[in-house]
């Protein structure tokens, strides 16, 4: 890597919510609640006092309110980004963009998600456009069956066997097995992924992510004043979005031209290819993200991530770990937000059983109608 | 089985954007949304991408096109099709070149990407029918 900038941005805080527990928990949960949560934790873990912020980025909750329930007045940057997935590396990027150019010093990103406590089924909600809403007469509804669309012709262009994502979906559940604060920690094997139910076939229950509650923050600031702070900062290196929207959830080649698009630049900004990547947080709102990423991003040729993405490859202590706190199928459904937090604490050596040793590199791929990612390094 | 009653229930009000789409289908026509230009769109969309114009009219196109994917939906998302699960719902890539998702009828378990396809009609009730397509053997 270049020399770091003194405004290099970094992430400094990391607070997220214990999944395990509010998924046993009946109480129906305040998204801005969980959020508020998520910014104590994330307070707690950088040192720095809450009225030194003076950004803040909400997604999934609405800005207006959230910043007057967290006290944060008179802001040089406030806004709010939908609560889709695709937004968590959106927002780290608009965030970093912010504090490099001095529009801010340290800016606090609050997610909150009570999905699970307001029935979200990811499935049937109409959206305002006319696609969505033709489609649905159609019976052709929720994100999910949209990747199932794209996966089955990605399963003809390429020659892939039914069963090809088990290894995704087994190894995020190992992962959780080793995370306290996974929702779903109960190991599975290839016979009861065969064995799951189709949603919108060729995926499976298993190919999913988890509906449940929690929140997310993250805190960022310049790498000058990371330097100060009690944990190892971890500098973002690079940061690219590249977006390709319709009223779909879909792209001809699987996001694919788009994603080598988006990892030209992060490697030209960070001077790092995948071989320097000690670990990845993979987007897996469903499964075939991840094969999509994995491709996109360089990890494995064109048509060959499931081939490639053996267990032991994929595993802790594989040469590439993946999603080491499990993901969405296992961790819980942050929308992409505890992906960047796993990122964060295994460069800082937090993780204990689940932790890649030495990890000093780790890189955030969403593969999505905006395709995002980013390189973090400890510094 | 679709329940045509729920399913006409939960559809928007037809609106002067789209009128021309319904009152083709009714007459068995499908019909998309075409620009000055004459490049097509489905669903109607609010300019033509390359010139930015916004004046629309409707023109009718073959119905032929080839299946670029499919998926079987067995989860009860919506209403209407509860108690249709499993159904097949396709990616059609139109002879004309707009791609249109739609659910697929007749036989189904043979369908192969690529394969051509073809609408067939779905009247629902006097205003409202429904295009739909099936493989081409």
């Amino acid at each position: 890597m270049s020399s770091v900038r003194a405004r290099q941005p970094a992430i400094v805080g990391v607070g997220q919510l214990n999944y395990a527990a509010l998924y046993a928990s009946k109480v129906p949960n305040d998204a801005i609640s969980l959020g508020a949560q998520a910014l104590s934790l994330a307070i707690e873990d950088c040192g720095i006092a809450k009225g030194d912020i003076d950004g803040l980025i909400t997604s999934r909750i609405p800005y207006t309110v959230t910043a007057d329930a967290l006290g944060l007045k008179n802001l040089w940057l406030i806004n709010e980004l939908e609560g889709s997935g695709r937004m968590s590396g959106v927002a780290v990027q608009y965030a970093a963009a912010m504090i490099e150019t001095g529009q801010a010093e340290v800016v606090a990103l609050v997610y909150g998600n009570n999905g699970r406590s307001s029935a979200m089924a990811y499935g049937g909600e109409a959206f305002p456009n006319s696609t969505s809403i033709y489609n649905h007469y159609q019976g052709m509804t929720s994100p999910g069956a949209a990747v199932a669309m794209m996966y089955r012709r990605y399963q003809h262009e390429f020659g892939i066997a039914d069963g090809a994502l088990a290894n995704f979906a087994i190894n995020n559940r190992r992962n959780a097995a080793l995370n306290a604060g996974a929702v779903m920690r109960n190991p599975i094997t290839v016979d009861d992924y065969m064995a799951a139910r189709f949603i919108a076939a060729p995926l499976r229950m298993l190919d999913y992510c988890i509906i449940n509650d929690g929140g997310v923050c993250l805190i960022m600031t310049t790498m000058e004043r990371a330097r100060d702070l009690a944990k190892r900062p971890v500098v973002l290196a690079a940061t690219a979005t590249r977006g390709e929207t319709s009223g779909h959830y879909w792209s001809r080649d699987f996001f694919f031209g788009n994603a080598r698009q988006a990892a030209d630049r992060l490697h030209r900004q960070a001077g790092f290819v995948p071989e320097d990547i000690d670990v990845l947080q993979v987007y897996d709102n469903f499964t075939p993200a991840i094969a999509f990423g994995l491709e996109g991003f360089g990890f494995a040729a064109r048509g060959e991530a499931t081939a490639w993405a053996t267990l032991d490859q994929i595993g802790l202590g594989g040469r590439q770990p993946i999603n080491t706190a499990g993901g969405h199928t296992g961790e819980s459904y942050m929308q992409g937000w505890g992906h960047h937090v796993e990122a964060v604490r295994q460069l800082r050596g937090e993780c204990g059983e689940r932790q890649v040793p030495g990890a000093n590199t780790a890189q955030y791929i969403c593969i999505s109608p905006i395709v995002s990612s980013h390189i973090l390094a400890g510094a | 089985m679709i329940d045509k009653d729920l399913l006409v229930a939960s559809m928007e009000p037809i609106t002067e954007v789209d009128r021309g789409f319904w009152e083709g289908t009714r007459v068995g026509e499908l019909r998309l949304h075409a620009s000055p230009t004459g490049k097509l769109y489905f669903p109607q969309t609010s300019a033509d991408a390359d010139t930015l114009e916004t004046d629309f009219h409707w023109q009718k196109v073959s119905g032929r096109g080839t299946l670029w994917s499919w998926i079987v939906m067995h989860q009860k998302y919506l209403k209407a099709y509860a108690g249709a699960v499993p159904y097949v719902v396709g990616r059609i890539e139109l002879e004309e070149g707009p791609m249109i998702i739609s659910r697929l009828v007749g036989r189904t378990d043979d369908l192969v990407c690529d394969m051509p396809v073809e609408v067939v009609f779905e009247r629902l009730d006097d205003e409202r029918t429904l295009p739909v397509f099936r493989a081409v053997r």
